[in-house]
């Protein structure tokens, strides 16, 4: 099938902007719960589901599947087999893992090379920014999500020596906003330079949450658990 | 072919893979009154279905945008919760925008006590309906999980099939919980013999579930999940199966 895309001119400087000297990343994100609220519900003495299923479970991340062609998953013969739970769980696996994959290609093609960002303060470290493309889902971006930006001096044709790291916090799709969280970035854009429109710029990059799908991943080795449980 | 299935096997094997001797007829509850007088015959057939106990297999609700699917699914929710003074509900739907409607909608019928609506802690407030805020829990200028006391106190938790996953990682499932109820009578040897099996999450409602993949309605269905094959939740599965979507990000 051919593929006819139209591909947006992008000018030498911004195309190969050097590495920033500086990043403002965000820290590693806290579980939400908790472990302490589990262990409320569940006294740490008393194992649990999960704590029996992580024992023999590998990550998606660690140990991705290897890659194979999948084809459609059947309604198996005999469904309380093993081979019947093995594979409805491979299965998911192995698509979970492409989605993972996919997901981080798309982000990586969905960068920006250059936009006029406004952002409204929401509160103290809550701002609105207006990305167009949002309304499209072009990137899909969910809460959770990270980007990067690099505030651009047009008018001298260079970038910042630093890039400011922002979680997405909520998504305003009908406007093409995208509400962010950052203590920097509100202080740094007053800083940023003016282009002849009186416009602030910034070269963005997307960094897709892996939670969702681990999430999945869990929830397909939990239902694996609980097939095997009566096979075993 | 005896008419008495799951003799054998799993729920999880009844949900994943359901077979035709699955489907029994529920006992039917007869509902005296509806809260929304509109619904027409056919969505109160369903409202029925889904009150009435004894689901071997999901019970599906499908037909195209406009037909009244959601009204059905949440005159639903309150009914379950009419007719059955146990029940709990976890109400789901793929997205934050889908369970705010339905939260919308409920919010008529019930205080702030007997709903929550769960965010993830990443939501921001800007984006969530006013309207919707008291049934929501804060703290630490973040949405959060209310104490396990309270929690344990609601009749119904609306959430998307993904942040369902709170609620694994706190541990608030079914399995979790029949398991450690096992495990602390068998601690305390409180009894020898077996305990009666009960849930927690006795009914499960996903919202336009044909928008969601797989493994995303997994999510939820982890959270109700029973240990045992003895008592088994109800799992309904409302949304028009012409507008499925895709699994894959396309690039």
């Amino acid at each position: 099938m051919l593929t006819i895309q139209a591909s947006a001119y992008v000018p030498l400087w911004l195309r190969n902007l050097a590495p920033p000297m500086t990043w403002f990343t965000l820290p590693l994100a806290t579980p939400f719960p908790l472990a302490s609220y589990a262990d409320m519900v569940i006294p740490s003495v008393l194992p649990t589901i999960r704590d029996v299923m992580y024992c023999n479970m590998g990550s998606i991340l660690a140990s991705p599947p290897p890659k194979a062609a999948l084809s459609p998953l059947q309604t198996p013969v005999d469904r309380l087999s093993l081979a019947a739970s093995e594979d409805y769980s491979k299965h998911f696996s192995a698509l979970l893992a492409q989605q993972l994959e996919g997901q981080a290609q798309v982000m990586l093609n969905a960068r920006i090379h250059e936009i006029a960002v406004t952002l409204d303060k929401v509160n103290d470290d809550t701002l609105l920014i207006i990305v167009p493309g949002i309304r499209e889902d072009s990137p899909k971006l969910n809460i959770g999500d990270r980007m990067v930006l690099r505030p651009l001096d047009t008018l001298n044709s260079a970038p910042a020596p630093f890039v400011v790291e922002v979680e997405v916090v909520g998504l305003d799709k009908l406007k093409g906003g995208i509400y962010v969280k950052s203590k920097h970035l509100a202080n740094i854009h007053k800083y940023v330079p003016v282009d002849a429109k009186g416009n602030r710029k910034y070269q963005i990059e997307f960094k897709a949450s892996t939670d969702i799908v681990c999430d999945q991943q869990d929830a397909v080795s939990s239902l694996f658990s609980s097939l095997t449980a009566d096979t075993c | 072919m005896s008419n008495t299935t799951t003799d054998e096997g799993s729920i999880t094997a009844d949900w994943l893979w359901p077979r035709k001797e699955d489907h029994l007829s529920p006992l039917v509850i007869n509902i005296a009154s509806y809260y929304d007088p509109d619904l027409n015959q056919v969505q109160r057939q369903a409202v029925a279905d889904i009150v009435s106990p004894g689901h071997m297999i999901p019970y599906l609700i499908s037909g195209p945008p406009g037909t009244g699917k959601t009204k059905t699914i949440v005159e639903g929710a309150l009914q379950i919760l009419k007719y059955n003074k146990d029940a709990r509900v976890l109400l789901c739907a793929p997205s934050n925008a889908a369970a705010d409607t339905l939260a919308r909608r409920l919010k008529a019928h019930l205080l702030p006590h007997k709903m929550f609506r769960l965010n993830s802690d990443k939501r921001t407030f800007a984006e969530v309906p006013q309207t919707i805020l008291p049934y929501c829990f804060v703290e630490d200028d973040k949405f959060a999980l209310p104490p396990i006391e309270t929690l344990m106190q609601y009749r119904i938790i609306v959430t998307t099939c993904s942040d369902a996953a709170i609620l694994s990682k706190a541990k608030v499932t079914n399995a979790n919980i029949q398991h450690a109820r096992i495990n602390f009578e068998k601690y305390l040897n409180l009894r020898s013999e077996p305990v009666p099996a009960s849930l927690f999450w006795t009914h499960l409602l996903i919202d336009e579930a044909a928008q969601a993949s797989e493994p995303e309605t997994l999510v939820a269905i982890e959270v109700v999940l029973p240990l045992s094959r003895d008592v088994r939740p109800t799992v309904v599965l409302c949304g028009d199966i012409r507008q499925r979507k895709s699994f894959f990000f396309f690039f």
